[in-house]
């Protein structure tokens, strides 16, 4: 404890701390030279209780030990320490720039963490309308109060359209706007056109312009942030961002965050679009290639199967074709060597090809004979050296309410037939594959499916499949006869879910070669 | 026809569409379906208050070996013409989003899920219902091509949470929300918590679920931390040895499965199957009443078709001793073998 009191003065006035200290009745009765710099309202014989410092004599008058305020411009902070005989000091600490950088620091944070989070979510859609959404909502709250979309949907649309979101909404909004809406919003209709527009404080346009792209209880906007949308091709769009007229305007950093959230939109949308018409594309040559729905036959009850080994694009070599004919039907089960998109092509023209060739030629033998030789003359047959194997039958219904099936095959395994009492017969239709050789041998049977009888037409996928314990396993006919054989009398489409069913558990998940499957039944009386 | 009007109660209609069921006559199944919507039964009720529980019945029936598997398919067959009858009838017009509903990778039970997507679509959603068993790679494809306001997965057995879980992680990075049901879940949805979805317990659930986005898409994350002891991917690489060893020590312990039929030898290789399919499923969530619910149930099946459960017990044993090593799978076992113990103490009592 110095005795010198002007010593104790000097170390005092020489603190980075301002300090004042009261008397037991809360006067004021010592202040440091910080204390005059940050805290000039407070003199000798200041009632600390009543004082200019608002934030200090608030938590004088609660008894609380600390405050933390701003105070002419600066950010202060003080802590309350008793002393003996009912005195106190209160220190206080200018934490104007430690403040500063902490929330500097926050705000970076923040704003790393939005941009992580815009891009992740912008960059897992590939579907234009998701993207859409995902660009309407991300900004809000962060960023402002509502976010609205402008775009220009693909062709033939001609109007924009718009996507908006507002805070406490449970969906985002759509609708189709107009280019009066252009035109009204100002500096919209240059950001549609790619230039960057500063944030506009709502002056005097009428609210009118944006009502029919804000929520009904949205109130009046403050202040709005138009941001251009970029792709590739020029702009995509227009991203509007509205803060309500509480909040504060956008700064310089928010600015360049949202210009970068909105060209990171752009991009996304560009390649959602690209995405867009190439999975158009696909899917319109895919629907051509996919087994087609099964048509209504009178007196017959059919179900198709297929599995295909690639699994995103759903279509190979196996595939299976119905026709209406006026006794009952004509059907086609069969395997086109390879698998992928070159077997589906080669699928294609065996369907197409067989669609023609059935109009001049219904009996199967004949039939599998014409398909050979269209096959074998068409000009890359000898190159491509694919061949098919095949199965081609007819069905007719009986007076008694059973089918004739005639079956010929090619190089294709032999169809099942499943009686209604459970036993399992081959149809022996060997015969040699089409399109390989001109000369090839087919071979032509006849049976009768009484009632509660089916007939399975399947590809060497079913048997072949590997899998089981081992992995290595085939699925094998043994497995495949047992199968029909409890499974006698039921449906057709129900024996097939069955048996793609065993199938797929005997695979466990591994890859397989396409599989196919046929069954025919007579209809039930 | 006439009886309808006084019974246009499902719970009255019920007893009555079981029997056609059994019979496996589907025009009367599908009569009784219609009598109760002519009769003003709103078309979500006769889902879920007729051919639902039903549904329910047929599988009690196939577990306690009362109906073949062939009945059951049958049955499930006619059920499922009943939902196409009823909605054909209904015929609701889409006013909402697109939702995707699809079973998972090697889920064959399609007809809770396709009973979900009807009661979706009444409530006015467009719903695209994608069947049984859809690959992931098909489902993502899908995702991409449609905009989906959610997908619903549907998973009816625990053993193939591992799978859901990946479909689940790829529906995400398509960025459309998820919600999943059905029993593999567990029965409260424990398994869809520890996988960090949401889940719902029934159809009326699911289409509350999904109307709100935001309860979509606010899942607490995922608690897979224990993945990292590396049990679960070890034990699903050593299956095929696990299954050839239990068998050889089956053929030792238990002389007269030297003389099964070979369907009964595959019957007996997927049950093999089965338990470590179940303990890897269980090691992935972390939870052993995964597999010691299977145990009960299997013992239970078992029993009902006259297998005694001790060739389960010595499996539980082999497959502990096999696995000695990883200190999660042998307490799992421990307590599987345990409920094996006290299964047969209770049918000896």
């Amino acid at each position: 404890m110095p005795a010198d009191t002007r010593l104790a003065r000097e170390l005092l006035d020489g603190l980075a701390e301002a300090i004042a200290t009261t008397d037991h009745a809360g006067i004021v009765t010592l202040v440091n030279a910080m204390a005059v710099d940050l805290l000039p309202e407070l003199t000798l014989g200041t009632d600390l209780a009543r004082c200019a410092v608002p934030a200090l004599a608030r938590a004088v008058q609660a008894g609380a030990d600390t405050f933390d305020a701003e105070h002419r411009g600066r950010r202060l902070r003080g802590t309350r320490r008793g002393l003996a005989g009912g005195r106190c000091a209160w220190y206080v600490r200018d934490v104007t720039e430690e403040q500063a950088r902490t929330d500097a620091l926050l705000a970076e944070r923040s704003r790393t963490a939005f941009l992580a989070q815009a891009g992740s979510r912008l960059g897992l859609s590939l579907h234009r309308d998701q993207t859409l959404r995902a660009t309407a909502t991300l900004p809000v709250p962060y960023l402002a109060d509502a976010a609205v979309v402008v775009h220009r949907p693909p062709p033939p649309e001609d109007e924009p359209h718009w996507i908006r979101y507002a805070e406490g909404d449970a969906l985002p909004a759509t609708g189709v706007g107009s280019w009066d809406l252009a035109a009204a919003v100002p500096g919209l209709a240059d950001a549609l056109d790619g230039d960057a527009v500063e944030p506009s404080p709502w002056l005097n346009a009428e609210p009118a312009d944006l009502a029919e792209v804000l929520p009904d209880h949205f109130g009046r906007p403050g202040t709005l942030l138009i941001s251009p949308m970029l792709n590739a091709g020029g702009p995509a769009g227009a991203l509007i961002l509205i803060r309500r007229a509480e909040r504060a305007g956008f700064d310089q950093r928010e600015i360049e965050l949202a210009r970068e959230f909105a060209a990171r939109a752009g991009a996304a949308l560009a390649a959602a679009e690209l995405y867009g018409e190439q999975a158009h594309l696909a899917r319109v040559l895919q629907n051509s290639l996919l087994p087609p729905e099964l048509p209504a036959v009178g007196g017959a009850t059919l179900a198709g199967g297929y599995r295909a080994a690639g699994d995103s694009l759903r279509i190979g070599g196996d595939f299976y074709d119905v026709f209406p004919t006026e006794e009952g039907a004509m059907f086609a089960l069969g395997d086109v060597c390879g698998k992928g998109v070159g077997a589906a092509v080669l699928t294609g023209r065996v369907r197409q090809s067989l669609q023609t060739l059935r109009l001049v030629e219904q009996r199967p033998l004949k039939l599998m004979r014409l398909l050979n030789r269209a096959l074998f003359d068409a000009p890359d047959a000898a190159r491509s050296a694919q061949f098919t194997t095949l199965l081609l039958g007819t069905l007719a219904r009986q007076g008694d309410g059973g089918l004739v099936v005639r079956v010929a095959g090619g190089g294709h395994p032999s169809p099942l037939i499943v009686r209604a009492d459970g036993t399992v017969d081959q149809v022996r239709v060997g015969g040699m594959p089409i399109g390989a050789l001109t000369a090839a041998r087919f071979v032509e049977a006849e049976v009768r499916l009484a009632p509660g009888d089916l007939l399975l037409a399947y590809t060497d996928g079913v048997t072949e499949a590997r899998g089981g314990p081992t992995e290595l396993e085939m699925f094998g006919n043994a497995r495949l006869r047992q199968a029909l054989a409890s499974g006698a009398g039921l449906p057709p489409a129900t024996l097939v879910d069955r048996l793609l069913q065993l199938v797929d558990e005997w695979l466990d998940g591994q890859v397989h070669d396409d599989i196919a499957m046929l069954a025919v039944a007579a209809a039930p009386a | 026809m006439t009886a309808t009007t006084t019974e246009a109660d499902p719970a009255h209609a019920y007893r009555g569409y079981l029997e056609s069921l059994e019979d496996a006559d589907e025009y009367a199944a599908v009569e009784v379906a219609v009598g109760l919507l002519d009769g003003g039964i709103p078309a979500e009720r006769v889902l879920l208050d007729l051919v639902a529980p039903a549904q329910a019945e047929v599988g009690e029936r196939w577990a306690r070996n009362e109906w073949s598997v062939a009945q059951e398919h049958a049955a499930t067959h006619i059920s499922e013409r009943v939902v196409a009858a009823v909605a054909a009838h209904a015929n609701p017009r889409p006013v909402r989003g697109r939702i995707v509903v699809a079973c998972m990778d090697g889920e064959w039970h399609a007809l809770p899920p396709r009973l979900v997507a009807e009661v979706l679509r009444l409530r006015g959603w467009q719903v695209t219902f994608l069947g049984a068993s859809v690959p992931a790679a098909h489902l993502v494809s899908y995702l991409h091509r449609y905009d989906a306001h959610a997908v619903a997965l549907a998973c009816a057995l625990p053993m193939r949470l591992p799978y859901a879980h990946r479909m689940i992680e790829a529906c995400r990075r398509s960025d459309v929300p998820v919600v999943v049901g059905g029993r593999g879940f567990g029965d409260d949805g424990r398994w869809a918590r520890r996988l960090g979805v949401a889940w719902a317990p029934d159809a009326p659930a699911a289409a509350d679920l999904v109307a709100d986005e935001r309860a979509l898409r606010r899942v607490p994350p995922a608690q897979l931390d224990h993945l990292a002891d590396d049990e679960y991917a070890s034990l699903v690489k050593r299956r095929g040895e696990l299954i050839d060893s239990a068998l050889a020590d089956l053929r030792k312990r238990v002389p007269s499965v030297n003389r099964y039929t070979p369907a009964q030898l595959d019957s007996t290789i997927s049950d093999l199957g089965y338990i470590v399919d179940f303990l890897a499923a269980a090691l992935y969530v972390d939870d052993a009443t995964l597999l010691t619910e299977f145990i009960e149930w299997l013992v239970a099946i078992l029993a009902s078709r006259g297998v005694p459960a001790g060739a389960i017990g010595l499996t539980l044993d082999h497959y502990g001793l096999q696995l000695r090593d990883f200190p999660r799978a042998a307490r799992f076992l421990g307590l599987a073998r345990a409920v094996v113990t006290d299964l047969a103490n209770q049918a000896g009592r």
